[in-house]
């Protein structure tokens, strides 16, 4: 059964300024005992998580909840596999999907066919179903024959609307979505609206960051409030909230009802 | 460790992937001139003639003898510092797609060995032509090369893993080591060969390790079987190195994905 589940997880990571990129600098601070070359060479860890505990089982559709810097990132990418926790385990079954900034590694020089191919292989998809989704993707993107030219011969919107097609046409068990899961135009929006709905709907379970309260209200139901890397609340998503504007001091003036639009 | 291991199989396993990529790799160059693959090969032809004629005059060697030896050196060593030299930023140009695709790591090392085979294979292809040019015999002692291959492929595999892991931590390593890449190219022997070189200096040749990366594959190349020492130190140094690539990237696996 798909789950995925985390014990005392716990992300740091170094925050590496310039001195502390340096070899020859290391080397001089350590035969000079660290003074010459100054306080241990500008080197800050950063405590990005700490003591994250959850379980999510099929049915969850989890909000990450907090302001920037809290954590949702970082959390999202270690459910992904990107990131590897300092301390503590995760542990998870089922086929993760990320939905993060999709346009970030596609390859310009390449075409559209070539790079729809490029993520499919990266993901580990076999190549019967790579050949399925290249005539979906292609029908959706509304790309026609751009998709045999290189992405840097397109315009912002339609690399947008390839990368979105591109990372909406997967199957996964566990879907990630992080905000700014960006679309084109507005004709284009609500049909990526419909898509992404689709998806979020067929993923047994599914982790979400974004700011938009309205959206995720609409779309989950489970909220997971962070700050500074710790969980505060982890219960519905409507209590999420409103602990989440408490903890924040903010009024709730938004009508938690509105329709919210996925993409953004 | 125990991750490391998992990661460098997990990797090959994933030998669709990186063969894929690595052929687009070298799509993407073809692309880019109009002769196509004929350029790569034409371009190292065409230093190989230049190299043969004034490295030849300088040496004092005899055309027919020193072709085959430059050749068959600017063949190997291109593939050797190909690796080096790419294989130092591998962790740090493959970083939008370690931040977005959650991929075994090692698959950017592999990606790349044989992103520079492919290109490896297209000059080799130089060798043959002069061996017949200049009349070489051929002899089953050649096929002693693919052995030879191997051991070069796992030998610049681990110094890719090695250099790309510190490359990523400490941004002033690619810029040391290609700016030791010409010295190096100088003082190992591609263009010339120990024996070049008085006897009571010779062991300049014999402590430098490229030497018998360079060496093993040369050998059989032109006809000549390596001898068991130069085997025995090739496998030691795969062995070896290996090991201290293993160690190191283990060390540095769970944090590349921070570094780049």
């Amino acid at each position: 059964m798909t789950f995925v589940e985390a014990r005392d997880l716990g992300v740091s990571y170094p925050i590496l300024t310039a001195p502390a990129r340096s070899l020859k600098n290391e080397i001089l601070s350590r035969t000079t005992g660290g003074r010459i070359a100054g306080n241990s060479a500008g080197r800050v860890e950063v405590q990005a998580l700490s003591q994250v505990n959850f379980t999510f089982r099929p049915g969850d559709r989890v909000a990450l909840i907090g302001h920037n810097g809290s954590g949702k990132s970082t959390l999202l990418r270690v459910l992904a596999g990107i990131y590897h926790p300092t301390s503590g385990t995760i542990r998870s079954k089922g086929r993760v999907a990320a939905l993060f900034d999709a346009a970030f590694g596609m390859d310009i020089d390449a075409t559209g066919y070539e790079n729809i191919v490029l993520r499919a292989k990266y993901l580990g998809v076999p190549r019967p179903e790579i050949d399925r989704r290249i005539d979906e993707i292609v029908e959706f993107s509304e790309l026609g024959d751009f998709m045999a030219m290189p992405i840097r011969t397109y315009s912002a919107g339609m690399t947008a609307r390839l990368a979105f097609a591109i990372s909406t046409s997967v199957e996964a068990d566990i879907l990630l979505i992080d905000e700014g899961v960006s679309a084109g135009d507005a004709g284009f929006m609500a049909k990526a609206n419909k898509r992404l709905r689709s998806v979020v709907d067929r993923s047994p379970i599914v982790v979400f960051a974004s700011h938009d309260q309205g959206t995720m209200v609409n779309l989950c139901n489970r909220g997971l409030v962070l700050q500074s890397g710790q969980i505060q609340f982890d219960g519905p998503v409507n209590d999420a909230y409103a602990h989440y504007n408490k903890l924040i001091g903010a009024v709730v003036t938004e009508d938690l009802s509105a329709q919210g639009n996925l993409v953004a | 460790m125990k991750q490391a291991l998992l990661d460098t199989i997990e990797g090959l396993k994933r030998g669709d992937l990186w063969v894929y990529l690595g052929w687009h790799d070298v799509k993407q160059r073809y692309r880019r001139s109009t002769l196509g693959p004929l350029w790569i090969t034409l371009a190292t032809a065409i230093m190989v003639a230049g190299m043969t004629v004034v490295y030849g005059g300088l040496f004092r060697q005899e055309l027919k003898t020193f072709l085959p030896l430059v050749a068959s050196g600017l063949v190997i060593w291109g593939f050797i510092s190909g690796c080096i030299s790419e294989g130092v930023n591998v962790f740090i140009s493959a970083s939008s797609t370690i931040k977005q695709l959650p991929a075994p790591l090692t698959v950017h090392v592999f990606r790349l060995v044989w992103t520079q085979f492919i290109y490896f294979l297209h000059n080799l292809v130089i060798v043959p032509v002069v061996v017949v040019i200049v009349g070489l015999p051929v002899s089953p002692t050649m096929l002693l090369v693919i052995p030879a291959l191997f051991l070069l492929i796992a030998n610049v595999t681990w110094i890719c893993l090695l250099l790309g892991a510190i490359g990523a931590r400490f941004r002033d390593v690619p810029l040391i080591v290609q700016s030791f890449m010409a010295a190096l190219f100088m003082i190992t022997p591609v263009l010339w060969q120990p024996s070049f070189l008085p006897p009571e200096r010779q062991w300049v040749a014999f402590l430098n390790p490229f030497t018998y990366l360079v060496e093993i594959v040369r050998a059989p190349l032109l006809g000549n079987a390596p001898s068991l020492s130069m085997w025995l130190v090739t496998i030691a140094m795969a062995v070896g190195g290996g090991a201290c690539a293993t160690l190191l990237y283990s060390r540095s696996r769970a944090q590349i994905a921070f570094w780049v």
